[in-house]
């Protein structure tokens, strides 16, 4: 089944995962088992959600965009926050990072266009490019002529955008385009299952803690124990937990 | 480093993952450390807490379980599916120890 993935080999392994349709949000009803659940559950998302470790994560998805589209400089990506502020991004080098600062702190930039319009953005030459008045100059003052940034959407939800930078004016064409958009798509899913997965786990979490009066510490080592025994992955034994039908406290047997 | 880390060690290396590779199944799991923090843990640099190693541990073991050959179940395994979904659905049926 996963055989065969070797280092290097992400792109394959999120292909498989879109495929499998492994990931699916936790159902509403679950919600209906109790207050203290909803608490534990919101305690263990502050906890699990740090921005140091999805940096990381971004770091990866970086490198790979700027390997994948020939003839980048640097690349970078940047995640919006729920209440749409862009917040979180990594980029491969400090040029693509001090490109990005301006662009949030301006409000303008070929990532804020992509992401907010749900469509690809190509700039060729941005010497002569106007819709970043001011972002574009200083773009070019740094050494950039050429930008491509797709957005990064996955299950309906926009997740941020992917950009590309380039020294050469026209540095890509639409072959580009096409690559950046499917890696966008890709590492729009790949972020998107690794917060279900988190979310999952999390949420399974809190319901063996609530049910079982536990810490969440040793409801989760319980649910590595049966995850062990029962040798089913534990996001997946996650999965199945919060997507079984939950029965009424208060039943005659 | 002590005869337990070194095996967690072994482990890693039969595992056959990049460190960025492990720390997204970390990270998956819910693991909060970084990468570095994973790479300076494996390498016996650092300590990482009880709970942390443990997410990592399983991580490396789901790992070793998709390429190692399937092993036969134990009797006990046939069940332990079926008693997963009573113990967990009837909430408070309490532990088989």
């Amino acid at each position: 089944m996963a055989e065969g993935r070797a280092s290097g080999s992400q792109l394959t392994t999120v292909a498989e995962t879109e495929t499998e349709e492994r990931m699916q949000p936790p159902p509403r009803a679950l919600w209906g088992i109790g207050e203290e659940l909803a608490a534990v559950h919101a305690r263990l998302s502050g906890i699990l959600l740090t921005e140091q470790t999805m940096d990381t994560a971004l770091q990866l998805i970086t490198s790979l965009a700027r390997d994948t589209v020939a003839g980048s400089l640097g690349s970078g990506v940047t995640l919006l926050r729920a209440d749409g502020q862009p917040a979180t991004s990594a980029s491969t080098d400090p040029l693509v990072e001090s490109l990005d600062t301006l662009q949030y702190g301006l409000g303008e930039g070929p990532c804020l266009t992509a992401w907010a319009g749900s469509t690809m953005v190509t700039a060729n030459d941005l010497t002569t490019e106007d819709r970043w008045p001011i972002w574009s100059p200083q773009a070019v003052s740094l050494g950039v002529r050429s930008v491509l940034s797709a957005p990064m959407e996955a299950g309906g939800t926009p997740w941020g955008a992917i950009k590309v930078y380039a020294e050469s004016a026209g540095a890509y064409d639409e072959r580009a385009e096409d690559v950046l958009r499917r890696f966008a798509a890709q590492a729009a899913i790949f972020v998107s299952n690794v917060h279900l997965a988190r979310d999952l786990i999390a949420t399974a979490t809190g319901m063996v803690a609530a049910r079982k009066g536990l810490d969440p510490e040793r409801a989760y080592r319980q649910l590595i124990s049966l995850s062990r025994s029962a040798r089913i992955p534990l996001s997946e034994l996650a999965e199945r937990m919060v997507a079984s039908p939950v029965r009424p406290r208060a039943t005659d047997d | 480093m002590t005869e337990p880390h070194a095996r967690f060690r072994q482990a890693y290396d039969a595992a056959q993952l990049s460190v960025p590779e492990l720390w997204l199944r970390y990270f998956a799991l819910g693991g909060v450390a970084s990468e570095l923090e994973v790479d300076a843990y494996l390498n016996g640099a650092i300590t990482l807490p009880a709970f942390q190693h443990d997410m990592l541990a399983h991580a490396i073991n789901e790992r070793l379980d998709e390429i190692t050959p399937p092993s036969a179940p134990y009797s006990e395994e046939y069940t332990a599916i079926d008693h997963l979904g009573h113990h967990l659905s009837n909430g408070d049926q309490g532990d088989p120890q």
